[in-house]
């Protein structure tokens, strides 16, 4: 016998470390905007250029030690093969930990191949999900067409009630499921008491900050289990990619990565190259977002052509103490607001506008303008629209970092060619 | 993955256990039913998992054979506890097996005991109301040696919680709680 006569388990060796990381440039220690530019690119040895290459390549040479990992389990830090991971998968990832203060990370083909892989991992067999009425229209269509089908059940409650989000819970209650702030009507899911929830009943608590950002809010330093971001909004930032990110502790994250293999939904390296190079300049970028929407926010208050404002940044804002308090005074770049003269002039607006170009999605450095009646809840009916507060004439706005003074001009020449003419 | 046993993952555990001990402790429990006769159905309680839930959501009906007064539609309470050590066995032995590097092409582990229901009748008896001994064969198929297969057999006496359970013993006092 070649063993310790007592070698059992308790001699393993391996243990679970952060990452997988292509070099340890994490930058843990420094600001926002230096973990953004820095944090995770993997500068190539051999010819000293800067910046991560594009490794467009499916497959890997096979060795001892990718024989031994796929031997013992560990095939998540070694390459292998492109759906497995990737050096630039591995280095946006190492960036996207960074940013949002989490262990590990995941990039996948959209925000949806995200979440459908984080939810599908996190249940069991006959769980309970709880979420929110209001929530992004395809993770609703997931949640409610598809794992009610396979007999998971889901309750969808007001995501501002903590009490009725307490009385849902049940023995089976597995995953506590979240929107930081709601489309589009911009309600904030109190974090806090979530986490404090999710605690005392044993669930795991994933919230979809895609609207706020780890640059606004850092969900996980709050105790949140998993943040996911469609990163085709605000972290892509350029209305030019689709993407999804999933960030935690390797712990989780390690669970939830063999759902991607089963699922599909890797992220392509073209793709991870574009959002490594968007994330360089997301405080830039947000920092610029969240100026121009609060004083657009408060431009469009004062305007007497419209009749209400949602913007978590204004103390109009049912939550905005707790928002203000949590994410210091940094409240992203999403606005919604109802026209007088209802759906009509709604449409009317949006054909004026010279910026602001009439597109749904977010995020992105132009200003994209949609009404939500005809996009993302045209399937509700009138009274789904009115049960969630969705009223005629209700607009949405990303707001883009456009000069300040050209995005007020804008409208400021809309209003008055709509309400001149009427 | 060598006999689909994610080492690593067991190692990592290994090591979290190292650091938080509370990660070690599982809560099991089942609630069993009686349907009529002699049928019950047994429903799996939640786990705990260190600070984590986990749904459970089997059922699965337990009887007796014609011959002792039942329909014969599921197994006995015997067989479920024979086959709940077996089990339990089986995994110790395969993750052991694998912790030595060895490659199983199968594994057969067959207990049988012998009751004297005497006990259970009340009737005067000098044997014990339960099982006094299981038979145990383990049947191996591998890349291991004897010697080998025999620390494991060694190790599966020592770490397998079923086992452990069945040959210590585990203290239980049911306690009567009236419905009304
Ligand atoms: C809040 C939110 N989550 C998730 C998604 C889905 O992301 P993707 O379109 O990248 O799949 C969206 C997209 O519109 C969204 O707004």
């Amino acid at each position: 016998m070649d063993i310790k006569d007592d070698t059992w388990f308790k001699d393993l060796k391996r243990k679970r470390v952060s990452g997988p990381e292509i070099n340890g440039n994490s930058y843990r220690n420094y600001g926002e905007s230096t973990k953004c530019v820095h944090a995770g690119q993997y500068d190539d040895p051999n010819t000293n250029a800067i910046g991560t290459p594009i490794f467009q390549n499916s497959t890997f040479y096979l060795n001892d030690s990718v024989y031994k990992a796929i031997e013992e389990g560990s095939t998540r830090d070694s390459f292998i093969y492109s759906r497995y991971g990737n050096p630039s998968q591995w280095a946006v990832q190492e960036k996207i930990s960074s940013i949002e203060n989490a262990e590990s990370s995941i990039v996948f083909s959209s925000g949806m191949a995200a979440i459908s892989s984080t939810i599908l991992a996190l249940i069991e067999k006959g769980a309970h999900i709880v979420t929110s009425r209001d929530l992004y229209g395809g993770t609703y269509n997931l949640l409610y067409e598809d794992l009610q089908k396979y007999g998971i059940s889901v309750s969808f409650v007001d995501m501002t009630n903590i009490k009725e989000i307490e009385e849902s819970i049940n023995p089976k209650t597995k995953l506590l499921y979240f929107e930081s702030l709601s489309n589009p009507l911009l309600k904030f899911a109190p974090i806090p008491s979530l986490v404090k929830l999710a605690k005392e009943n044993g669930c795991r608590l994933v919230i979809d900050n895609t609207f706020l950002t780890p640059y606004n809010l850092k969900v996980l330093d709050l105790g949140v289990d998993i943040v996911i971001n469609s990163a085709t909004k605000y972290l892509g930032g350029h209305s030019d990619l689709i993407a999804g990110t999933i960030s935690g502790s390797r712990k989780l994250i390690d669970q939830i990565w063999p759902q991607m293999l089963k699922n599909g939904g890797s992220l392509d390296p073209h793709a991870c190259f574009l959002l490594e190079r968007s994330l360089k300049t997301l405080s830039l970028r947000m920092r610029t977002h969240n100026d121009n929407a609060l004083e657009l926010a408060h431009f469009f208050q004062n305007r007497e052509e419209i009749k209400k404002v949602y913007y978590p940044g204004m103390d109009s804002h049912p939550q905005y103490d707790l928002i203000n308090h949590l994410t210091d005074g940094k409240f992203s770049g999403m606005i919604s607001f109802e026209i007088i003269g209802g759906d009509k002039m709604a449409l009317r607006l949006l054909k004026e506008l010279k910026l602001a170009k009439e597109a749904t999605s977010l995020g992105g450095v132009e200003s994209l303008i949609s009404l939500p009646f005809n996009t993302s809840q045209a399937s509700l009916t009138k009274n789904q629209k009115k049960s969630i507060g969705i009223n005629e004439g209700l607009i949405r706005l990303s707001v883009g970092i456009e000069d300040i003074e050209d995005l007020k001009y804008d409208f400021e020449q809309a209003f008055n060619k709509i309400f001149n003419n009427n | 993955m060598k006999n689909n046993i994610n080492i690593s993952g067991l190692s990592e555990y290994v090591h979290e256990v190292l650091d938080c001990p509370t990660q070690a402790k599982v809560n099991y429990g089942v609630e069993v039913d009686w349907l009529s006769g002699t049928k019950t159905k047994a429903t799996v309680k939640n786990m705990n998992l260190g600070d984590q839930k986990l749904v459970r959501n089997f059922t699965f009906e337990i009887d007796e054979p014609n011959q002792l007064l039942g329909l014969n539609t599921n197994p006995t309470p015997q067989e479920y506890l024979m086959a709940g050590v077996a089990g339990c066995m089986a995994v110790t032995f395969v993750a052991g097996a694998t912790l030595l590097g060895i490659t199983i092409e199968s594994l057969k582990i067959e207990i049988e005991g012998q009751l004297d229901l005497c006990g259970f009748l009340g009737l005067e008896s000098t044997q014990p109301t339960g099982f006094k001994e299981f038979t145990c064969n383990i049947h191996v198929n591998g890349n291991g040696t004897k010697e080998q297969y025999e620390v494991l057999r060694n190790r599966v006496m020592n770490h397998s919680p079923n086992f452990s359970s069945l040959v210590s013993g585990v203290k239980m006092n049911p306690e009567i709680i009236i419905k009304t």
